[in-house]
């Protein structure tokens, strides 16, 4: 039996509506780690995980597999860098481009921190940049902060402020 | 016999025009304008054209093969030279006595004497200088062929590597931190049935992923201080070594350390990079002297070359054994055992590639426990990156 049920178009309705993160991860091993740690701090928010660019966006605007989703945007996005198809990103100058989207806060979540990705992510308008540490631990106290700030003390834009043109 | 003899004060002129005609590598000889006959020659032209001197006074010089390059049957030579008293041709091409084509300037001049013209010609055998022009020509076109074909593999090299470091460290580190990560989940939830040896391997795993993860982000560092743009200013060392101590106070809290500091120089350096060699060859200062009770650090300047400043870096700790002073600089290169002192082995590495690409030495001095002194040099004047 899997160990952790990782949300689907089908099951995504009962989680949509409270504050969530919107995990973009295409490593098997890294969202189980993720949810993990989630579990290890007794996480209270939600995550919802795909495993792509293109998914992500269709997320993000309800489309395809998730028009049936809560019409909330998620407190977060929570970005790889290295995916299969659409890259990080791509993904993230789609979202920073599109008045739809763009006020939605975008955390790269990457193996590295090479000076010319936070270079670009940054100039594409990321909201913070953050490093996967190796070690468990750190890994957990990590996303525990990253949850803790972006759910719990940022006050993340609603969609009734719509950004003027 | 004149060779021999010391040249006389005021030496008779026709002596020294005659000397010179005689003995001229060129080979020359004189027209009169108005018969237009070859009226005097010298020994080189008879070298040149292979014709005695016999045979060339009161010739036409056409009717003489080799001379034929320079006057064309029309007489416009004669006409060019009355119009302009100094004739030269560059380039002319003509068979020398072995039916060899060479390749001859000429220089020719009127002169008048007695009430009649003469001409002058001077002939020089040019061929081997204009191969060695030639050579010397190719030999540049091919250079800048070299150079160009081999920016373009060294630009293509760095390519690569700088893809080849992008993916070290996107890529090796993920497979670590899934190692690590399941190596905690699988330990915690089997918790209450392992036994102390199984706990210790667990322990092993997490230890040596742990290393590697180190191992990698320092050579990610390393790598990065051969890519990084150099940018000088002009700093105080002693300022630098303030920056860096302060890096190091969690290192030296608990550590009784007298450290002697001397008056340093300003220098011209990128301000990051020599802090960061400052605070590796600090910190091994401070590591290989944690097993002494009185610990003495000092940093100074030595005489060394004008042209450079010359710093140190003493310690009284474990020292080295002087055998191995060269190998200290090298990647992962460690004398000491893993678990006496902790590190990775890329400190002495990033500071002698960072002294390096400012142009200055790096060396070190030590013995089995008498302590060490690393010196490093930087060069006084101001320099480009190299």
């Amino acid at each position: 039996m899997p160990r952790f049920i990782l949300p689907s178009p089908a099951n995504v309705k009962m989680t949509a509506e409270a504050a969530h993160i919107l995990l973009a991860e295409d490593d098997p091993a890294d969202v189980e780690l993720a949810l993990s740690a989630m579990q290890t701090m007794g996480s209270h928010h939600k995550i919802v995980v795909v495993n792509n660019g293109e998914d992500a966006l269709d997320y993000l605007h309800r489309r395809r597999g998730w028009k049936g989703r809560g019409a909330s945007h998620p407190a977060l996005v929570l970005l790889d860098l290295k995916m299969p198809g659409i890259g990080g990103i791509e993904v993230l100058r789609t979202i920073k481009n599109d008045v739809r989207t763009r006020c939605i806060p975008v955390v790269i979540f990457t193996s590295s921190g090479e000076r010319r990705d936070v270079a670009v992510c940054y100039e594409n308008g990321a909201n913070a940049y953050v490093v996967k540490p190796v070690e468990f631990t750190s890994f957990v106290e990590t996303l525990q902060a990253i949850g803790h700030f972006w759910t719990g003390l940022n006050v993340p834009p609603t969609r009734s402020v719509r950004p003027q043109r | 016999m004149l060779r021999d003899m010391p040249l006389p004060p005021t030496a008779d002129p026709e002596i020294s025009y005659k000397r010179l005609f005689e003995s001229s590598q060129d080979g020359i000889f004189v027209l009169d304008f108005n018969t237009r006959r070859i009226v005097d020659v010298n020994p080189s032209i008879c070298l040149l054209t292979g014709l005695s001197r016999s045979c060339l006074i009161a010739a036409n010089p056409e009717s003489i093969a080799p001379l034929r390059a320079l006057f064309r049957s029309d007489g416009s030579f004669f006409e060019e030279i009355k119009a302009d008293p100094i004739f030269r041709r560059e380039n002319l091409s003509m068979e020398n006595r072995d039916g060899v084509r060479i390749q001859v300037e000429a220089v020719c001049n009127m002169f008048h004497f007695e009430g009649r013209e003469f001409i002058q010609c001077n002939l020089r055998d040019v061929t081997q200088h204009r191969l060695a022009e030639d050579q010397v020509r190719r030999l540049n076109e091919t250079l800048e062929q070299r150079v160009a074909a081999r920016t373009c593999e060294l630009e293509g090299a760095n390519r690569e590597l700088e893809a080849f470091t992008y993916s070290v460290s996107h890529d090796l580190r993920a497979p670590l931190r899934h190692i690590m990560g399941f190596v905690e989940i699988l330990e915690k939830e089997a918790a209450d049935k392992l036994t102390e040896a199984q706990r210790r391997h667990f322990l092993t795993i997490s230890g040596a992923a742990r290393r590697m993860g180190e191992l990698i982000d320092d050579l990610l560092a390393f790598s990065r201080i051969g890519r990084s743009e150099v940018q000088k200013v002009r700093v105080d060392m002693l300022t630098l070594v303030m920056e860096a101590l302060d890096d190091l106070r969690h290192e030296t809290k608990d550590r009784i350390i007298s450290w002697k500091i001397q008056d340093l120089p300003m220098v011209t350096v990128d301000r990051s990079l020599m802090r960061q060699a400052l605070v590796n060859l600090l910190s091994n200062a401070i590591k290989f002297t944690s097993k002494h009770s009185r610990a003495v650090i000092e940093i100074g300047t030595e005489l060394g070359r004008p042209d450079e400043d010359t710093i140190y870096i003493r310690d009284n700790g474990v020292g080295f054994n002087p055998r191995y002073s060269q190998k200290i600089f090298g990647v992962f290169e460690r004398l000491n055992n893993a678990d006496e002192f902790e590190g990775t082995g890329i400190g002495l590495a990033n500071v002698q590639r960072i002294i390096r690409r400012h142009g200055g030495r790096v060396w070190a001095l030590g013995k089995v426990d008498s302590g060490a002194t690393f010196y490093f040099t930087l060069p006084r004047k101001c320099q480009n990156d190299s």
